[in-house]
């Protein structure tokens, strides 16, 4: 190398240097895109701040090499009179630039076992009383949940199940002990990091907690928005809530009621108020709404109605796998305690058990966790 | 030591069982175009039919964003004409069905007809010989044979776009119980039957050439051509053949053992008791799916490096070349190639992560596949050292070759949150993968692949491509292409799912819409800008204008040629002197050559002083 291009390398170095200082400092680990994280169970927060530090080594290489290859192309052009510095390589760059990205990649590898092992390897113990044990049957394009019903044992003929809507109490450990009945499903969760295939002829397991309730501000139109509470601040709020059968219309600035069928541009577009409503064809909730205390504040008064988390289907499972979509409500103990003995057997629950007991009873079986 | 004395060693170091003698050419229009045997010719009959590929997967393409974009809208001109058929509902817009089938063909399209075959069939054949000093490969015949295979997987593939049911509808990855059963979604009957046997046929024509390659790369090395001499475009083939006969047979055995399940009844993926609606489909069943998975994969994964393997030996070939220096660290190079393909074979389960299969697994893949980015690391340092203090010419192979790596950095950087087992369980499915897998297949080797076409047009057809076309063609590209898929990352970390035809019916989705439309727009600018190329890439075969022997000023032996190259290749076998990246070599000023040293001209070999 001649003396200019060795001084060239050192004042580029430097540059980088400061590159790498101002992209620590300002580059954001998240450009906002993430849903919020409300998953209270010991691996929640792990897999965010794994990504954070992935994202930051990932950020410094990019601008490293790409600042670099740019720096290159101006610097080293072809003019007139100019010539390359012939070289077949360095060995000791060769060196360098191998063992730091290895050690590097390595530790990576290592770190994230602590996580995958939290998430996927140590499941909460099926015999504790504290924790739900919800048995998930997935079909063309239907979630089907099951609860153990008062005696805490499934296939005793006193289970809940309720499709396309999972009730859970507000952190507490559910355990989901899943299947499909007919092709490969997955259960994705995006709020809590949760993703597990579902498949036929296994059984597949996962397990979360949620420390927050999803709630929507209804209270000012101007500032209606799905926000994530926690149990406290729940209480602090005047909520309505008729069980699983809400119906929200939508409705746009002239407040026009906007169909789903003939409305489709507008509602994609975002809405500027949502209007809730309880369904008066729900039967057993509107007597529900009346026997709850929650049911006496006037309609008028209710600031935030409860929403739901949304569970999606990220296997290719058919023609529906575009809206095989289910509702998270996660709710106070006392809520939930009350829905489940507001559950009536349908014959959705008597298929689901027709398959699944029939086909699979050592699903039900719970295996105390071994010390 | 003399180069002649060289010479003299590697020769007797050879076997020259192939003679030196001229063949015949060929008189009639059949043998010359047809039933050709001359593997210039068979590469570019493997070009235009992956071309076409290229069009219609490409139209897939945009027919996918314009439903992510515009749920349930009639699709502008299309959608009126063709409503009611194919993939349209009656209204002219993309049913849900349809939909899945296009992104199942999209991606089968891309990988399978036209990347591969670009890849191997056009830059494998073609090149392969000339760069080896060779008058054709080892076995001529069983390559046109290759070719017609590829052909007719060709055509059994475009047939399943018309059965009934219409193409096969479960993704490229083809995973059963949904691929299993014929009836669990339309198009999982016929459409994929005659989805596996066209990949079988597609295998069937890759392992053979893979062993014709290798042989020819093996065997017929010309003199003073050693090892250490061979340029990386073509070390790259060598390694890609190695994977696709060691891998490709997996995928051919999996196509079987699924036809077997869908034409003879067998149960290897199905499990007892699978339930279609209220009917037991498989009272006797005993599979199990994730079989597949695992069978799938395991070629999948190393098909996914043919993807990009000869893409990096193209680009480290242009970027040498009109960097007008030795490619850093050559050793390095083919041993980081290597790496690639030793642990291209174990990193298969990162795909699986989530699949049920035993999470201990798990660790021991994430292992694997955080230390394959390693040698890909390796590479791009070394192409940065290659333009460090080099003198670089930015014709457009070079912006080309350029523009592999910096999009290569990205794509490879993304799949560094992929490997690592709890960040993939928020991006599996999602758009994170989408935008990691089309920054390396397409900012990569698409882009290696047009810098390729691009750099050896003149030997093809003895004419320049317009450089101001290809020029403006790359820039849109390059500017597009960015703003469709980068965003795509950001889709991912929201939690967009894959596949889905209408995002919207989800509330967390909702908010992300206008990212949608703006990615949907861009391509449809990227799509329009590869019409320049097409342009610019028919119009100068007839009309551009005329090459000469080495326009680029390249060491490699088929540029010492004419342009075109005739059927002969060369009129005698040539001798190497020097390797193929002697660029700006000390003391090597000679008048009219005084940064270049092809490999077969007659002197001192400027690397053994180093």
């Amino acid at each position: 190398m001649n003396k200019n291009s060795k001084s060239t390398l050192i004042a580029f170095t430097a540059f980088l240097a400061v590159v790498v200082v101002l992209v620590l400092k300002y580059v954001p680990w998240d450009f906002g895109w993430f849903p919020e994280n409300v998953n209270s169970a010991n691996y929640g927060e792990e897999v965010d701040r794994l990504y954070r530090t992935i994202f930051i080594i990932v950020a410094l290489t990019f601008f490293l090499t790409e600042i670099t290859l740019v720096f290159c192309c101006i610097r080293f052009r072809s003019r007139p009179g100019t010539k390359s510095v012939y070289s077949h390589g360095s060995t000791k760059a060769e060196l360098f630039w191998s063992v730091i990205p290895g050690v590097i990649l390595v530790w990576l590898a290592l770190t994230q076992n602590e996580a995958w092992r939290m998430a996927k390897i140590d499941f909460p113990d099926e015999s504790d009383p504290n924790v739900v044990v919800v048995q998930v049957f997935a079909e063309q394009f239907k979630w089907h949940f099951r609860y153990p019903g008062t005696d805490g044992k499934f296939g005793t003929g006193d289970d809940v199940v309720a499709t396309d809507k999972l009730y859970v109490p507000v952190n507490r450990d559910v355990l989901l002990k899943m299947s499909a009945k007919d092709v490969i499903h997955s259960f994705f969760l995006p709020h809590a990091r949760v993703k597990q295939d579902l498949v036929p002829g296994m059984m597949t397991k996962v397990w979360f907690s949620i420390k927050k309730h999803a709630v929507y501000d209804i209270g000012d139109p101007e500032k209606q928005s799905l926000k994530f509470v926690t149990t406290q601040e729940f209480a602090e709020m005047k909520t309505a809530w008729g069980g699983y059968t809400f119906v929200e219309e939508k409705i746009d600035q002239q407040g026009r009621v906007l169909d789903e069928e003939r409305d489709k541009k507008e509602l994609w577009k975002g809405y500027k108020k949502y209007y809730y409503r309880l369904n008066d064809d729900a039967g057993d909730s509107v007597e529900a709404i009346q026997n709850s205390k929650i049911a006496e504040i006037p309609p008028t008064q209710v600031t935030h109605v409860m929403h739901y988390y949304d569970i999606a289907c990220a296997e290719l499972c058919g023609l529906g796998h575009y809206n095989m979509k289910a509702q998270l409500h996660v709710v106070t103990q006392e809520m939930y305690v009350q829905w489940l003995s507001r559950q009536k057997r349908t014959t959705v629950a008597e298929k689901f058990e027709n398959i699944w007991d029939e086909y699979f009873p050592h699903y039900n079986k719970v295996r105390a966790k071994k010390r | 030591m003399s180069a002649e004395s060289h010479a003299e060693d590697a020769h007797h170091g050879d076997h020259h069982d192939h003679d030196d003698h001229i063949h015949p050419a060929p008189t009639t229009f059949f043998t010359k175009y047809v039933w050709t045997i001359d593997h210039k010719t068979i590469g570019k009959q493997y070009l235009f039919v992956a071309l076409f590929f290229l069009l219609v997967a490409g139209l897939m393409a945009m027919l996918i964003r314009w439903q992510m974009a515009y749920p349930g809208e009639q699709v502008p001109v299309i959608g009126k004409l063709m409503a009611g058929k194919f993939v349209f509902n009656d209204q002219g817009a993309v049913k849900p069905g349809g939909f899945i089938q296009l992104t199942t063909m999209h991606g089968s399209a891309m990988i399978f007809f036209t990347i591969i075959p670009i890849l191997v069939g056009v830059f494998g054949n073609f090149l392969i010989p000339l760069h080896v000093g060779a008058r054709d490969v080892a076995f001529p015949v069983l390559n046109a044979l290759s070719f017609w295979l590829f052909a007719l997987a060709a055509a059994i593939i475009l047939a399943s776009l018309f059965v009934e049911g219409g193409p096969a509808p479960a993704g490229w990855t083809s995973y059963p119980t949904l691929s299993d059963l014929g009836d669990s979604v339309p198009g999982a009957h016929m459409g994929q039957i005659l989805w596996l046997i066209s990949v079988f046929f597609l295998g069937f024509s890759s392992i053979i050439g893979g062993l014709n390659f290798l042989t020819t790369i093996v065997r017929l090395r010309a003199p003073g051509l050693t090892w250490g001499r061979l340029p990386l475009v073509t070390w790259a083939q060598t390694i890609t053949a190695v994977f696709q006969v060691l891998a490709t047979p997996v995928l051919a055995a999996a196509t079987c053992i699924l036809l077997s399940d869908k034409l003879f009844g067998t149960t290897f993926f199905l499990p007892a008791n699978v339930h279609l609606g209220d009917e037991n489909v498989t009272p006797t069943g005993g599979g199990a799916p994730i079989l597949w998975q695992h069978i799938f994969w395991f070629y999948s994964h190393p098909a996914v490096y043919i993807l990009i393997l000869p893409g990096m030996g193209i680009a480290s070939d242009l970027i040498s070349t009109f960097a007008r220096k030795p490619i850093f660290g050559y050793r390095a190079m083919v041993i980081s190639m290597s790496a690639i393909m030793g642990f291209g074979f174990i990193v298969w389960g990162h795909h699986m992560f989530v699949s049920g299969m035993n999470p201990v697994l798990g660790k021991a893949f994430m292992l694997t596949t955080m230390l394959i980015a390693l040698p890909s690391a390796v590479k791009v340092f070394n192409w940065l050292g290659t333009i460090w203090n080099a003198n670089i010419r930015f014709t457009p192979p070079m912006l080309h070759g350029l523009t592999f790596v910096s999009m290569f950095i990205i794509g490879g950087l993304s799949g560094i949150f992929m490997a690592a087992t709890p960040v993939d369980i928020h991006i599996h499915d999602t758009y994170f993968i989408v935008a990691h897998f089309h920054y390396v297949v397409f900012g990569g080797t698409l882009f290696a692949i047009f810098g390729g076409l691009i750099f050896w047009y003149p030997k093809m057809f003895g004419r320049m491509m317009s450089p101001f076309l290809n020029k403006i063609h790359w820039a849109i590209s390059f500017v597009s292409f960015n703003c469709v898929f980068f965003p795509m990352h950001l889709l991912g970390e929201g939690g967009h799912m894959r596949r889905i035809a209408t995002p919207t019916e989800y509330e967390f989705l909702q908010p992300m819409q206008p990212m949608n439309v703006f990615i949907t727009w861009s391509a449809f600018i990227l799509g329009a800008a590869q019409l320049i190329f097409i342009f610019n890439y028919f119009y100068s075969m007839f009309w551009g204008k005329r090459a000469e022997e080495n326009p680029w000023e390249s060491n490699s032996i088929e540029f010492s040629t004419p342009s075109p190259i005739p059927y002969y290749n060369y009129e005698s076998i040539p001798t190497v002197y020097r390797g193929p990246y002697e660029y700006s070599a000390k003391g090597d000023e000679t008048e009219d050559k005084d940064d270049y040293a092809p490999m077969t001209e007659p002197g001192e070999d400027p690397a053994e002083d180093h």
